[in-house]
This record gives C-alpha cells, structure tokens and sequence, in this order.
C-alpha cells in the first residue's frame, strides 16, 4: 500500500514536473518571440505574468558567440528582414570604430577605423555596395576613429563632412588629424561642424540627429559626435567614445531613447553611467572592440550595468560584423565572423 | 639641436586611455607606453621629443606650432550648415 502511495507521489511530481517545464518553456519561446522577432512562427501570446521567467534564461539576456540557439535565431531574424530599408553594420575593425548607416536613399559612414584600416574600411563599403559617402562623421580625432578617414575620402565619393570643433587646448597635433584636415582639401570638400540638433534627412522617413557635443570638454572623448538615427518606430544612437561627463549633459538635456545603442568607448567603464543607460533604455547594445586588447574592453563593470537592465549585448570580439535592420517596426540582428 | 622638424624624432600623444599613453610619429607609428612614463603634466595633444637618457621631454614649441597649423586648417575647412 505504501509502495503503492508512493509510486502514485512520484507518478504525480513527475506530471507536475512535466507540465510545468512545458508551460514555462511555451512562455519563455513566446516572451522572446514577443520581444526580439525571432522568427519562430509562434503564435503571438501575450502571457505578461509569466513574463519574469525571460530573466532567467541564462545565455539569453547575455548571448554568448556560437551558441547553436543564437545563431540559429540571428539568421531567421535576417531572413525576416527583406524588406528593410534601413541597415546598420558595426565594422569588426579590431580595437577601432567605424559604422555604416545605409538609409533609403543616403549613406552615412560613422568613423573609419585605425591608421592603415582604410583600405579594410573601402573593402567593407565595396561588399555592402556602397559607391558613394553622402555623410561622414569623424566622432572625435583619436586614431582609432579617423585614422583611415583620409584614404576612405581619397578612395570613394564623399559628399559631407562632419566633425567636431575641438577646444585649443586640445587640439590634435598627431600627423593622422593634419593628414585628414589634408585630404578634405585636396577633395575640395568642406567641413561641417558638428552642432547638436542638426538632422540630415536620410530619405523614406530616416533621419539621422547629432545630439552632442553639447559643450566644450577638456578631453577628446567627451568632444565626441552622438548621432541619434530614427526610422518609424524604432530609433538607434552612436556613441564614440563620450564619456561619463558629457553622458550626464546629454542625459539632462537631450532626447536619447533608442532601441539599439552603440555602447560608448568600447565598453569602457569610463562610459555607460547608469543616469545615460536609463535615459536611452535601450533593449540592445553593440561593442566594437578588438579580441584580447590590452585596455579589457568591454570591462566588468559596464557588462553587468547592461545585465542588470537585460539589454541584449552583441560584440564585434566576439560576433565579427554586427548587422541591424529596421522596417520601421522592428529590428533585426545578425553577425559575420 | 631643436629635431622638431625631424621624421620620428617627435611624438605626439595621441589619447591617453585607462593608464597607456598612445604615441603617434611623423610616419603615423603608434608608441603605447604606460602614462607613468609620459612626462609630468603630459596631456592629450602634446608633442613629445625623445631624451639622450632614453625617455621623453615636452616639446611645448611644436606642440603650440603644430595646433596653430590644425586650428588654421580646420577654420578654413568649416562651413556653416
């Protein structure tokens, strides 16, 4: 009898077991179906208060490279995404920046790489098909941001460019600035300086807006351009390498919700202060920096700042090329090693 | 002898990022050295001259010639939007 007792508790754990693992992996896949279009063919149940089990889900909230899981997930959202108009690629450019935005009908390229990564910077440009630069912004006048500006301007049509006015004090004197100051000329072009709120109109609805500098700072970083891109619902803000003071002008002073975000200065935890990270909230946060690199990029801190608000983190150390769509409703993600 | 003019005899520091100072020459070379080995007062910007004794010394003349030249390139490069 007791075997008996026994043998029914354990029958019933066992079913209880069972069907709590089904309704809470049902949830979870509907959750992240919700969330980040997965392209699971889920039906779009909308269970809120099961929602808390997402927070759970180890490697999902902080995906690891080569996860089957992952990257099965990232290429069925880039199947999703025909009909985007708008793309984002974060160049995997080793410890160095440089970002395309290809709108509807412009092109804007976001820093070009390190001194010697020009040519890398052209290729890239070339497979994505890109034969002309409506805009190109030098963030701020640190090599690893400009340094390949000057052959990507004597390498392919640029029509505008944009950069910071640096304060005297500051002002570069490394041969990679005087060389770029250099190569606008020769191409008869002309500068811009960045101002906050000036918007370019990127065609179909996109724009992109500088929302910085706001105001001289004492250092390069801080002097760094902050662009705001938004097309129909969705929103994506670049960074370069601005750091905590001139975040909080920003976060004060500025409109910065963006679903994707450029996590500032490589994952610095010089950046990512908590009152900028609430005023973006973004859902998603892309890292451009080398595999290894002696500074520890991204560091500790400012990986478990974004853990704590779930934001999705992809990596170019890691991942290689970080390609984000938008239809205007949503964005879709993938890597390229 | 000043050298000032002299390919890869100055450096100019081109950021300081988490305690290592990247050097930039005249052939675009990068020099990453721990700021402790920067010359005191030593910032972003400031052109460095080698010593005899192996070490750096500020070069505070190329680096007031050197952004007198980039401030005067720049402004006549801007343009109002």
């Amino acid at each position: 009898m007791a075997n008996r007792k026994s043998k029914r508790r354990s029958n019933l754990n066992w079913t209880v077991i069972l069907l709590v693992s089904a309704v809470a992996a049902f949830c979870v896949l509907t959750t992240l179906e919700d969330k980040y279009e997965l392209g699971l063919g889920l039906p779009g149940v909308n269970l809120p208060s099961l929602s808390f089990l997402y927070d759970y889900i180890e490697g999902f909230t902080d995906p690891q490279p080569g996860s089957e899981g992952y990257m099965e997930n990232a290429i069925a959202v880039s199947g999703q995404a025909e009909d985007a108009a708008l793309r984002v690629c974060m160049f995997s450019m080793g410890q160095a920046d440089s970002i395309l935005i290809r709108g509807p009908d412009k092109t804007v390229l976001i820093d070009a790489a390190e001194n010697g990564q020009g040519s890398q910077v052209l290729r890239n440009l070339q497979e994505q098909g890109v034969e002309r630069i409506d805009i190109l912004i030098g963030t701020h006048p640190h090599s690893d941001h400009i340094g390949g500006m000057d052959e990507v301007i004597r390498g392919i049509q640029v029509d505008k460019v944009v950069l910071p006015e640096i304060p005297e004090e500051i002002t570069p004197t490394s041969r990679t600035y005087t060389d770029l100051l250099e190569a606008i000329s020769e191409k008869g072009l002309r500068i811009t300086v960045a101002r906050p709120g000036l918007a370019f109109d990127l065609g179909g609805g996109a724009a992109i807006t500088l929302m910085g500098p706001l105001e001289a700072h004492g250092d390069l970083n801080n002097m760094s351009v902050v662009t705001r891109l938004t097309y129909g619902d969705t929103a994506m803000l670049f960074t370069g390498d601005v750091s905590a003071q001139a975040e909080l002008r920003l976060a004060e002073r500025q409109e910065l919700k963006a679903d994707v975000m450029q996590i500032p200065h490589h994952g610095s935890s010089s950046s990512s202060t908590d009152a900028f990270l609430n005023a973006v909230s973004p859902r998603i946060g892309l890292i451009s920096c080398g595999l290894d690199n002696s500074y520890g990029h991204p560091h500790r801190e400012v990986m478990e700042r974004l853990a704590e608000r779930h934001i999705q983190v992809y990596r170019t150390d890691l991942m290689g090329m970080i390609t984000v769509e938008s239809d205007g409703e949503k964005v879709y993600i993938t890597t390229k090693q | 002898m000043k050298g000032s003019t002299m390919d890869g005899e100055i450096w100019s520091v081109d950021r300081i990022e988490a305690g290592v100072a990247v050097l930039e020459d005249q052939q675009r070379r990068h020099l990453s050295l721990p700021v402790e080995q920067l010359p005191e007062g030593a910032r972003e910007g400031d052109c460095l001259r080698r010593s005899d004794k192996g070490g750096f010394l500020l070069d505070s003349e190329e680096t007031a010639r050197r952004k007198a030249r980039a401030r005067d390139q720049f402004r006549s490069l801007t343009q109002a939007e």
